[in-house]
């Protein structure tokens, strides 16, 4: 597969007069056309500056960017703009143009010198604002948007400038639980169907998990690994995400667990794996570890019916208050 | 038509009437008939009205309007530049930048203000180097600062200090040096004269065309820098020529019709409410006449006592004021500042 994006021992960070602080050091990606690549890691782990190098907006402290088979520093302003679209949470001032007018300024690498639109750069704006879903929006002002229907017009404005590579920060930060899956969705789809190569930088594990192609999780330390999303997981690299924290992560059931130590275990078994899982989840709220056995303390038949050592319960609740009384 | 289309005609026609007006319109009372007879070269047997219509009329009507289109379209490319709907040539301090290098050349020129090309060169030169002064400051404290309401401030403190050099300069000044200083400062259209117009009205209209070639960066910038940047513009070069551009604007309508206020501020609000955009290929264009219309409105305002003129920053204020707390007011409403 070919990668249309790589870094060659890559440092990034920041040089001010003499000092220089490294975030990132000896950094070896690829991205890979078609993908959806999610880069992790804690506030301040250096991903924004990893963006930012990647899409040549900062220069490296050491090592290349790769682009197109070119070194990024190599590149003008122009020709980046076709290779890379870029879509940050940066604050924009555009509350004044509409919709169209918005995603229509995706075009400027491609138009002339006044930044006309002619009907060719038209049907591409229209066609972009369809693909993203917000068509009945089109003649609206940015304003009247909402966080998410803004975030979708900055997406077509991406789409728009018809770069393969769409470059994301932190594209659902500010988004509700709803609007976030919809975007990322969108995205994912876009990789699959469009072959746009899509590198998302999000704090959303949970959903990149699910969509992404690929995860570059950023450690504390500046390190990164880069792998298929499955094989990291289950290389339990998700943990260098919570490097000396009270967070585990459990990659059985693909939870966020607090580790708190002096939790008792329990042994519980249910007739169905949903109300498994909640039971387990009361428990260990009050610091009980769930483990499942044969002849458990806990056999749980059905929400209403819950047994423990043989006494019938008919809701968590009273399990809950069952079991305060036994200690 | 368009709302754009009609709203060009409409201001087109507005700016026309003015015009007229300020050639028909003065201290001295001189039939409307016989104005129209000296634009068109003939005898009226009235050497003195012909005068006040060539030497005087004339180039009042063209400084205002020039003048009041290069500030709109300042004002227009500042707010834009700097993300800042309340900055103008005046608050953020590059007009008084200006008057500090007006003040000097005619300090060390010992009164030589308007005589001579040498003059009308050391004059626009003194009051360029205080503007560009002003806006490379301004341009390296918006890396430094992120909040464009500190930027704000800091203009307005570089008002002062420009503000405190030019006491000094005047502390030290002749009688009538401070004298011909205070009424400069107070704005007039009417100080360049006929023989000065052509260089003044060529070097306004390359301004203005220039502005133009700003349309795409502009709207790019709209977006922000990061993404302005993405898009293909050359912050650097488009910062430079954003500087110089404004700075030469600025400072030929300072050097000559003093540190006007206002017109950049409300004009390009006005232009945007107006069109209902923030789109600049509209944008721009409607702001220069606009402005156009509202400089020689004021100055019709100015020149209508039958005493001599009024001071244009006297009514500028009164005219700019409501506008300026209406938008603030109405902020959260109006479309282009979310």
């Amino acid at each position: 597969m070919s990668a249309i994006i790589y870094t060659e021992s890559l440092s990034a960070g920041y040089r001010k007069r003499k000092s220089v602080t490294t975030v990132l050091h000896d950094v070896n990606l690829e991205l890979h056309v078609g993908e959806l690549v999610s880069l992790l890691g804690a506030n301040g782990a250096g991903k924004s500056t990893l963006i930012r190098t990647i899409c040549g907006l900062q220069p490296p402290l050491a090592g290349k960017v790769i682009i197109d088979y070119k070194d990024v520093e190599r590149l003008t302003p122009r020709q980046l703009s076709k290779i890379i679209a870029l879509v940050t949470t940066e604050r924009t001032y555009a509350g004044g143009l509409t919709v169209g007018e918005l995603v229509g300024l995706g075009r400027h690498p491609h138009t002339g010198f006044l930044g006309r639109l002619d009907e060719h750069d038209r049907q591409i704006v229209a066609a972009a604002i369809e693909k993203v879903g917000i068509s009945h929006k089109a003649t609206s002002y940015v304003a009247e948007l909402s966080d998410g229907e803004r975030q979708k017009a900055m997406i077509a404005k991406a789409l728009a400038q018809e770069a393969p590579v769409i470059i994301l920060d932190e594209p659902t930060a500010f988004l509700d639980v709803a609007s976030r899956i919809e975007v990322l969705q969108l995205l994912h789809d876009l990789a699959r169907d469009d072959r746009r190569t899509i590198l998302i930088s999000s704090h959303d594990i949970q959903q990149s998990m699910a969509l992404s192609d690929r995860l570059w999780i950023v450690s504390d330390s500046g390190e990164i690994v880069s792998g298929v999303t499955e094989d990291l997981i289950l290389a339990d690299k998700i943990s260098l995400l919570f490097n000396n924290r009270d967070v585990a992560f459990d990659a059985a059931t693909g939870d966020f667990l607090t580790t708190r130590k002096g939790a008792r275990q329990i042994t519980v078994k249910a007739d169905s794996a949903e109300l498994y899982k909640w039971i387990a989840n009361a428990l260990r709220r009050n610091d009980l570890l769930a483990t499942e056995a044969d002849s458990p303390q806990i056999y749980a038949h059905a929400a209403d019916d819950i047994r423990l050592n043989g006494i019938r319960l008919g809701s968590i609740e009273e399990l809950l208050s069952a079991l305060k009384d036994i200690n | 038509m368009n709302r754009f289309g009609v709203i060009m005609i409409a201001l087109t026609t507005a700016l026309i009437a003015c015009f007229c007006a300020l050639l028909l319109v003065g201290s001295v009372d001189i039939p409307a008939a016989d104005v129209v007879d000296i634009l068109f070269g003939h005898d009226v047997g009235n050497e003195a009205w012909r005068f006040i219509v060539v030497e005087s009329r004339i180039p009042l009507a063209v400084t205002a309007a020039l003048s009041g289109a290069a500030l709109a379209v300042c004002g227009l490319l500042l707010q834009t530049a700097f993300n800042n709907p309340l900055a103008d040539p005046s608050i953020l301090g590059v007009s008084t930048g200006s008057s500090l290098g007006v003040a000097i050349v005619m300090l060390l020129g010992g009164g030589a203000l308007y005589t001579g090309l040498g003059g009308y060169f050391a004059t626009l030169g003194g009051a360029l180097v205080g503007a560009l002064a002003v806006m490379a400051i301004l341009l390296f404290a918006s890396t430094l600062v992120k909040s464009s309401t500190m930027l704000l401030i800091i203009g307005v403190l570089i008002s002062y200090l420009t503000s405190s050099a030019i006491s000094l300069l005047n502390f030290f000044a002749t009688q009538e040096g401070v004298h011909s200083f205070v009424i400069w400062g107070m704005g007039n259209f009417s100080a360049v004269t006929m023989r000065q117009l052509p260089m003044f009205a060529a070097t306004v209209v390359v301004g203005l065309l220039l502005s133009l070639m700003m349309i795409k960066p502009l709207n790019a910038l709209l977006l922000g820098q990061r993404y302005a940047e993405n898009l293909g513009v050359n912050l650097r070069t488009v910062r430079n020529t954003l500087l110089l551009l404004t700075g030469l604007l600025t400072a030929i309508v300072t050097a000559f019709c003093g540190p006007i206020g206002f017109i950049g501020l409300v004009v390009p609000h006005l232009a945007r409410l107006l069109l209902g955009t923030s789109d600049h290929f509209r944008l721009i264009p409607a702001t220069i006449i606009l402005g156009a219309v509202s400089a020689t409105l004021c100055t019709l305002v100015s020149v209508l006592p039958s005493s001599g003129l009024i001071p244009i920053n006297a009514i500028t204020p009164i005219v700019g004021v409501p506008v300026i707390i209406y938008v603030i007011l109405n902020r959260k409403k109006i479309f282009y500042f979310n």
